[in-house]
């Protein structure tokens, strides 16, 4: 038998009183709970309320909360390898020829000027500026009929600050007087650095794409 | 189910199965299915079933696709590339498992072997 919409409604309600609080997991919930009360009512002369609560006791105590960590947890391994996977790419054949070339424009660019740390602090305010610009175009994919999305907030949870920390970090240490600009090895060492910084930079970027792309189809199409 | 604890071990193999067998399912049909086949004898639990398909999914054996039915949203699963071979590696697992198991279980007598 189906459910009429004012049932359908209840068990929406129902799942939002145990905090579900992510859009996909929610609808998830929601569907398989549906079903398996219709399928009660039509075999059993149990009514809608107990059906109800025979169908979230299938999820087990705290079920709902259970799977959604559980949800998190696996989401954040699984972008985390994703990330480091990109990132080792980039020090990997053939790639690792473009590293090294940026590496090398940096020092060599760097030597042109006096004060070397008006490059280096290019890199890392572009770097940063890029970074913030891809955060602000990805608030649109966030949440769906108000409901965050499990995908959206893992994601910048895990690589939102990891994008800029480190750019902040080094640009505030490029700032110190005590650094001697002359010296070819602090400028080599500066050099990597800001490379690395940018390598995961574009790391960051490549599995935002992929991350917004997913959602798009499964959410926005 | 007669013992869950005996089945533990096999839920992402099982699922895996189905999924090779159908195409792509959704998560309340893999448990009817599952009840089906074993006439009732086991009885998968959304407990265990979602964690499973959401760890399958994040080590990119299963993909998902996402349907509107009845105005509300339904998730299918269905195995990738990779999760294709790795149903028949674990089939071919679990199938020695058996094996093990039933000469552990239902020992034929080996003449080398007696004193």
């Amino acid at each position: 038998m189906k459910l009429d919409a004012t049932q359908k409604e209840y068990i929406r309600d129902y799942i939002d009183a145990f905090d579900v609080k992510y859009y996909e997991l929610r609808e998830e919930f929601l569907d398989h709970m549906i079903l398996r009360v219709e399928e009660k009512m039509q075999y059993t002369d149990v009514p809608f309320i107990r059906a109800v609560m025979d169908a979230k006791e299938e999820f087990g105590p705290n079920g709902f909360t259970k799977i959604m960590k559980e949800r998190e947890k696996h989401l954040t391994q699984q972008y985390r390898k994703k990330y480091h996977a990109i990132l080792r790419g980039y020090f990997k054949f053939p790639q690792i020829l473009g590293s090294l070339l940026f590496a090398t424009a940096v020092f060599v660019v760097s030597g042109i000027f006096e004060k070397p740390i008006r490059i280096m602090l290019s890199i890392v305010f572009v770097t940063m500026f890029l970074a913030g610009i891809q955060i602000v175009q990805s608030f649109g994919y966030r949440k769906v009929n108000r409901y965050p999305l499990l995908e959206m907030h893992i994601f910048y949870n895990t690589f939102g600050l990891a994008a800029i920390i480190p750019n902040l970090c080094m640009g505030m240490t490029l700032f110190k007087d005590t650094i001697d600009f002359g010296s070819p090895l602090l400028m080599v060492v500066f050099s990597i650095i800001s490379t690395v910084s940018f390598m995961s930079f574009l790391s960051y970027r490549k599995l935002r794409k992929e991350v917004i792309t997913d959602v798009k189809r499964l959410y926005f199409s | 189910m007669k013992n869950s604890q005996l089945y533990k071990g096999s839920l992402n193999t099982i699922i895996m199965k189905l999924l090779e067998e159908n195409g792509r399912m959704y998560g309340y049909e893999i448990t009817q299915k599952v009840k089906v086949i074993t006439k009732g004898e086991l009885n998968i639990t959304e407990g265990a079933l979602y964690p499973a398909l959401h760890k399958l999914e994040a080590d990119g054996l299963l993909d998902v696709e996402v349907e509107r039915v009845d105005n509300r949203l339904r998730k299918y699963y269905k195995l990738t590339e990779s999760g294709e071979k790795e149903t028949v590696n674990r089939l071919n697992e679990l199938e020695e498992f058996i094996k093990n198991m039933q000469s552990l279980v239902n020992p034929s007598p080996n003449p080398d072997l007696q004193f």
